[in-house]
């Protein structure tokens, strides 16, 4: 249900958080769960698809937290019911079949009709950008031949890399190759 | 997964996880070993127990890493690990991934460019990881080599001149895109291929980079969470003298 996305669990119980990690990765599969006891967050925390915390750093901290990124909040017996407003709760006392229910009513309530994901095909515009990497050039000389900005540029570059799961340049040549977008004789 | 103890049987630990056979087997510790306990294997083989256990520990759960008692061990133990690590990939796993890729050409009967293509991708790739492997061979070893000869020798005058901080950055941007293209050759073969190839060949090809991938990733926890503090504590050691 969650795959390909990562999960930052923030919490000061060791125990809490070492719980839920090991429920996530067994019924949901992320492809990632850190546990932090700090808000002060690291280099890929802000990319968490997920960040579940207790409401006392909640409260404290949570113009902090990473921005857009969905918030669970751990509570203990109080609030079983679905909040009104604000971020969704799970109850950490609960039986462990009541958690994992728990979880996934809030795991896809959040996740998007089928073929409207992230794993899209790529646009034309991404497949030029895609054949010019392919061919060789750099950033710059792909701005200039589509006439578009370099920041354009990067964040096609960005989106081809997440929805194919290829970073490299030679990764992405053979992509290339492999679904005739260029042929070997392009290749400088 | 729990952790295993000196008093387990060595055998045991192997039908807990097969995968720990050729990290046993570079401690030179080989098959047949009985009914010995870890411990007993150990000694007789000279290795240090809690060494070897931390290590296969570490192997076993990706989110168990003793890095106290990791950077207890003695420096040059832990390189002599790594170098070893770096021999099994060079002598072992590299050549049986490349036969591997040679036999998925020479099985291919109609003709299927893409296959030439990830057999280029991979002699890519494997030329790109043995340079970095030589690179550390030749450049970071013997650097650390040398700080602990002068950190162990009592004698040794304060040192400036001789430390210069190996750049650690340019080591680890290596790594990173060495590692991303092992991750890229994996992703490429699980997502992209297509066209006629052998099932049984491609399944084992795509095993072995997992099991390289796992092996780089913990060769690399070893060396940025217990050697590089190590090294630099005995480079401030050295300055303060």
């Amino acid at each position: 249900m969650l795959s390909g996305m990562t999960i930052l669990i923030l919490s000061q119980n060791t125990l809490e958080a070492a719980g839920l990690k090991a429920i996530l990765q067994e019924f949901f599969s992320p492809q990632r769960v850190r546990i932090s006891e700090l808000v002060a967050v690291g280099p890929h925390d802000h990319e968490a698809d997920y960040v579940f915390t207790t409401p006392e750093i909640f409260a404290v901290h949570q113009t902090q937290l990473p921005a857009r990124r969905r918030v669970v909040i751990l509570t203990r017996g109080e609030g079983t019911g679905p909040a009104q407003e604000g971020p969704p709760v799970v109850d950490v006392t609960l039986p462990q079949a009541q958690i994992v229910d728990r979880l996934e009513e809030i795991f896809r309530r959040d996740e998007r009709p089928a073929g409207t994901g992230d794993r899209e095909d790529l646009t034309v515009r991404e497949m030029d950008v895609l054949r010019l990497v392919a061919r060789g050039f750099i950033n710059k000389q792909i701005a200039d031949k589509l006439s578009i900005s370099l920041h354009t540029v990067i964040s096609h570059r960005k989106n081809i890399t997440r929805k194919l799961g290829i970073r490299t340049v030679s990764g992405l040549t053979m992509y290339a190759l492999l679904n005739g977008l260029i042929s070997s004789k392009d290749i400088r | 997964m729990k952790l295993i103890t000196a008093n387990e049987k060595m055998a045991d630990a192997v039908h807990g996880n097969y995968l720990l056979i050729p990290v046993i087997n570079r401690f030179g510790i080989r098959l047949g070993f009985g009914d010995q306990t870890i411990g007993a294997v150990c000694a007789n083989a000279g290795i240090d127990t809690d060494f070897f256990l931390a290590i296969i520990n570490a192997f076993s759960n990706e989110d168990y890493f003793p890095a106290k008692k990791l950077r207890a061990v003695n420096v040059l133990t832990i390189v002599s690990y790594l170098k070893k690590t770096h021999d099994y990939y060079r002598r072992t796993l590299i050549p049986v991934i490349e036969s591997y890729i040679a036999a998925l050409l020479a099985k291919s009967l109609k003709r299927n460019p893409g296959l030439r293509l990830v057999k280029k991708f991979f002699l890519e790739y494997k030329k790109e990881l043995f340079a970095h492997l030589r690179s550390e061979e030749t450049r970071t070893f013997p650097y650390i080599e040398m700080v602990y000869r002068l950190h162990a020798a009592p004698g040794t005058p304060r040192v400036r001149k001789d430390l210069r901080r190996y750049s650690m950055d340019v080591y680890e941007r290596e790594h990173h895109e060495v590692d991303e293209k092992l991750t890229d050759l994996k992703n490429i073969l699980i997502k992209y291929i297509g066209g006629e190839f052998d099932d049984a060949v491609c399944s084992a090809i795509v095993f072995e980079l997992f099991r390289l991938e796992k092996d780089i990733l913990d060769h690399t926890r070893i060396e940025n969470i217990v050697l590089m503090p190590m090294v630099a504590e005995m480079e401030k050691a050295l300055r303060l003298r």
